[in-house]
């Protein structure tokens, strides 16, 4: 089999599980690098399509690697800025020396019912939906338990194994719901009024003025400061997207056969906070 | 250089705001006397930056001016406290920038129905129903960039005494003296108060001597060709799927890259400083609150 004949093959699957047609072609899940008619040695599927993972597919003898992020430094991996980035250049020339072929699963993965994006994070977390809202996509979780904000923090990190996450809110606060979001697809804390906290990826920070946002960390401390207390911990992207790609992985050895199929980890990209320059311990109001 | 703290910015009238950061070029104000209308005080700005009014008269005799970096609830109700009326920030106090229902096609009714949810929102009625109740008036203010030169790029070197350190090119890097990753991480959790929010990425060894400044949000095209130039970018806030996957990249490609990003806020705040000892310079009979903002992020220890 081929990458294109897969990725054709993904498309009908994913048609024949009821996946939404996409409104317009998409721009992300493209051929990024590689010879689409190749035969498949392995694949693997991977939240994000570093240059480590490359090295360990490479390694592992599978040449189809299917990423849900971009590889190129960009949302739209367009190279056109990179010229002869060095960097750019190395990965490049690995890619074409190891005769690999990426194809990047964002849309189509965010349009399939239900995303296995949220479904895969929801496992990590160990978490059961009550309700997606808004449709179709945020799930709403009632805790098993409530717990305290920091306790909240404390469970997220440890199942997703992220050191450095990022809380805001006040850390004594008791949450009974949780509104989920991976990558950047975030929930709003106006959309879903009745969750303590959200427990995300990533979300920008203020406004440039240009593209719209809504800056939820600093409502959730306004929240805070009326007594309607809001909390978010922030996961980061591969704290969000990379391990539910292990589902994508699954969900193709159910179709596709005699081919080896690997989820490969992207992990994430930043560094543990280093002992002694960082103060972890919250401040009593903060705002 | 001197580790700022809260108290060390908080100034009234009659005091002089003493901050290292604030060393840099002179503006130079002449102080005008009489009591200021808050556009007075936004044109004091014009070196620095652009001011957009956000809400309230820009005629409006001002009481007392509050720089503040976060125009979090607290925050203006603290200033407030302390008798100001009008408010100059880098951020909207209103959470960023709605989508324009007239502007987005298919999803104009997703959009209206967003706005209206913020309008309704309790945190939203309270800013407004505060602003209104005490007359105040709210400019949020651009650093201004010419040539590659950013107000707020400058102001955050001063921060880090590298003022002087700018490495000639179309890129604000600046070369610091021996540093390494940890460091200049010790560095942004010293100088600018970066706690929980405090991310890097790169070996914690790697040596330095060149580093980006990149105050605010990095946008992933320039940021990166400027980084090219670069052993490590320090900026506030990036979108996680694309710059910092560059940075990822670098070691296992043989060029090895740090990033540190403090969080926007953060990184912002000596631009305001900045734009207050220009108020102070053209106002110093009025009354002036500098509210340092803390870093909004915490971590939970395992």
């Amino acid at each position: 089999m081929t990458p294109r004949e897969l990725v054709d093959l993904i498309y009908r699957k994913a048609a024949a599980e009821d996946t939404p047609p996409a409104p317009a072609p998409s721009r992300r899940d493209t051929f990024k690098m590689g010879d689409p008619d190749a035969q498949i040695t392995g694949i693997a599927t991977t939240g994000m399509s570093t240059f480590r993972v490359l090295r360990r597919a490479a390694a592992e003898g599978r040449n189809f690697i299917i990423t849900h992020e971009d590889t190129w430094f960009r949302d739209n991996d367009i190279v056109d800025f990179l010229g002869d980035d060095p960097i750019y250049l190395a990965k490049k020339a690995f890619i074409e020396r190891n005769k690999l072929i990426i194809w990047r699963n964002h849309d189509l993965a965010h349009r399939m019912r239900p995303d296995p994006l949220f479904a895969g994070q929801l496992r990590t977390l160990g978490w059961t939906a009550d309700r997606i809202e808004p449709e179709p996509r945020m799930p709403i979780v009632t805790l098993p338990e409530p717990m305290t904000l920091r306790a909240l923090a404390r469970y997220a990190a440890a199942r997703t194994g992220v050191k450095s996450h990022r809380v805001t809110g006040d850390p004594d606060m008791i949450v009974r719901k949780v509104a989920i979001g991976v990558g950047y697809a975030f929930p709003s804390l106006l959309a879903v009024p009745d969750v303590d906290a959200i427990v995300g990826g990533e979300s920008a920070e203020g406004s440039n003025g240009t593209i719209p946002t809504m800056d939820q960390s600093a409502f959730a401390a306004d929240m805070t400061t009326l007594g309607k207390k809001r909390g978010i911990v922030f996961l980061g992207h591969m704290g969000t997207e990379d391990s539910p790609m292990s589902l994508v992985a699954e969900w193709l050895r159910g179709f596709v056969r005699d081919i080896p199929i690997a989820f490969l980890p992207a992990g994430e990209p930043f560094h543990p906070p280093l002992a002694g320059s960082v103060d972890t311990v919250p401040a009593a109001n903060r705002r | 250089m001197t580790m700022l703290s809260r108290r060390d910015l908080c100034v009234t009238a009659g005091q002089v705001i003493v901050a290292t950061s604030l060393a840099g070029p002179a503006m130079a104000q002449r102080p005008r006397s009489g009591v200021p209308r808050a556009e007075d005080v936004a044109s004091a700005l014009a070196e620095l930056g652009s001011a957009d009014l956000l809400a309230g008269d820009p005629g409006a005799s001002v009481a007392g001016v509050a720089l503040i970096a976060d125009p979090s609830l607290a925050a203006l109700r603290k200033a407030v406290a302390a008798g100001c009326s009008l408010i100059v920030s880098p951020e909207t106090p209103f959470y960023g920038k709605p989508a324009d229902p007239a502007a987005s096609g298919p999803f104009a009714a997703m959009a209206e129905a967003a706005a209206k949810a913020l309008r309704d929102s309790p945190a939203f009625r309270a800013k407004q129903a505060l602003i209104a109740e005490h007359k105040l008036t709210i400019y949020r203010v651009a650093p201004r960039a010419e040539g590659g030169a950013d107000t707020s790029v400058e102001a955050l070197a001063g921060q880090f005494g590298w003022s002087g350190n700018r490495i000639a090119g179309a890129h604000p890097i600046y070369r610091p003296p021996a540093l390494t990753l940890a460091a200049l991480v010790a560095l942004a959790h010293q100088r600018l108060g970066a706690n929980g929010g405090l991310r890097f990425i790169g070996d914690p060894a790697l040596r330095l001597s060149s580093v980006l400044l990149v105050p605010g949000t990095a946008e992933a095209v320039s940021t990166t060709q400027g980084l090219r130039h670069a052993d490590a970018l320090l900026t506030g806030d990036m979108r996680e799927w694309e710059l910092v996957e560059y940075v990822h990249d670098s070691a296992e490609a043989g060029f090895p890259k740090g990033l540190v990003a403090t969080g926007r806020i953060l990184s912002e705040q000596p631009f305001v400083e900045r734009c207050a000892l220009a108020v102070k310079q053209a106002f110093p009979h009025v009354k002036l609150q500098s509210l340092l903002s803390a870093d909004p992020f915490w971590r939970a220890q395992a």
